[in-house]
């Protein structure tokens, strides 16, 4: 199957095709099912399908007939290495950018997955979000970053944007990107070409992310940096996927504001939780009473769980 | 001095209340729709008229040689 997607990347088509059935089948997902227990798997099927480009190392030696990435992802993904099958948007915005051309493409894919999907993307289909769901489990917790560096991250795409068109260069994919690891190190473990000074680098910056999560928060990057998120965040208050609050079962024991890795408050409904929501789920899970639930155009305005409002009169 | 800190002072609040503000579903409904129609917009002048599904430097080691490979 794997081989199939990596053989159709020449065809603008099946990009297409393929690109958006990975969207519909994940909402289809979330729709039916309603449970975040499934948001694992799907983080890992991602997380390989954008790693398909291994297919052309593995029988027999290397298959460079076998094209190389074209079309983009709508999650965070070097696209430097040889394992990738699908471009990082951030990149290719740099390329645009570059260029001087109006990147047409990368603003309708970013309003198709803004519309359909919105930060769902961040909590179940990114392959940062995966690793740093892993993180999250080690974090100490230990600060809380006041919520204004939010905004940091709207300011981190701007200057994307800007040191590209200045540089005529990928400056932020060079110096800055957490995800960079992700392209240089398979890249280093199959063509031994990288400098050890750049994966040393690159490891390094990784490293500096992934302290700072260890300290406040598993999905820090998410929160204050990733230049993706800030703009999927844009569209995710009109996204079709979301999670909803009903006071009636609510007990206000808080749990949901608790275990909320973009440290959000569920129960408010804003829009700044519209914003930085990423829909893991994990206040519904966490629910007792069932008071959140997923909710799309499918989903009917039932709570997800039997309802059992210990302590509140229905 | 004091002018700077009521300005900040100001910016604060706004920002505090657009981000408790709340939308109204009839508002998030309209939106949407003008938001999808402007995807697939996009995608058709990328498409069909800027032929920018293909990045040439994906197909060529333009993109990793620039980060350094």
């Amino acid at each position: 199957m794997g081989l199939i997607f990596a053989i159709s990347a020449d065809s603008p088509g099946l990009i297409v095709f393929t690109g958006y059935s990975l969207v519909i089948s994940t909402m289809l997902m979330v729709i039916t099912l309603s449970s975040p227990l499934i948001r694992l798997p799907v983080q890992v099927l991602s997380f390989g399908t954008h790693r398909l480009g291994i297919f052309r190392k593995l029988p027999g030696g290397w298959h460079a007939e076998i094209p190389r990435t074209s079309g983009v992802s709508c999650a965070l993904n070097c696209q430097a290495c040889e394992l990738a099958w699908v471009g990082c948007p951030v990149g290719m915005l740099q390329r645009f950018a570059i260029d001087h051309r109006f990147p047409f493409y990368i603003l309708g894919v970013f309003l198709i997955f803004g519309v359909t999907l919105g930060r769902t993307v961040c909590g179940w289909l990114c392959p940062f979000g995966l690793i740093l769901d892993c993180v999250n489990k080690a974090c100490t917790h230990r600060y809380e970053p006041p919520n204004w560096l939010r905004v940091f991250k709207y300011i981190y795409v701007i200057g994307v944007v800007v040191l590209a068109i200045l540089t005529a260069f990928v400056f932020y994919c060079r110096y800055f990107c957490f995800g960079a690891v992700l392209g240089i190190f398979p890249y280093w473990l199959t063509w031994y070409t990288v400098s050890w000074m750049w994966l040393i680098y690159h490891l390094g910056v990784f490293a500096a992310y992934i302290t700072l999560s260890y300290y406040t928060h598993g999905r820090a990057w998410c929160r204050y940096f990733c230049p993706l998120g800030a703009m999927l965040s844009l569209f995710a208050p009109f996204s079709l996927i979301k999670v909803k609050h009903d006071w009636k079962w609510c007990t206000d024991c808080k749990e949901c504001v608790r275990i909320c890795p973009m440290g959000v408050d569920p129960r408010k409904q804003n829009l700044m939780f519209r914003m930085e929501c990423i829909n893991c789920g994990r206040c519904i899970s966490m629910c007792k009473t069932g008071s959140l639930q997923f909710s799309s155009p499918f989903t009917l305005d039932t709570p997800s769980k039997s309802p059992t409002p210990e302590g509140v009169e229905a | 001095m004091s002018e700077g800190a009521g300005a900040l002072k100001y910016i604060r609040r706004t920002g505090k209340r657009i981000a408790s503000a709340r939308l109204d579903p009839f508002v998030v409904a309209r939106v949407r729709f003008v938001l999808f129609i402007a995807a697939l917009m996009c995608l058709a002048l990328a498409f069909y008229y800027a032929d920018d599904w293909f990045v040439r430097e994906f197909a060529t080691y333009d993109w990793a040689r620039d980060l350094g490979f």
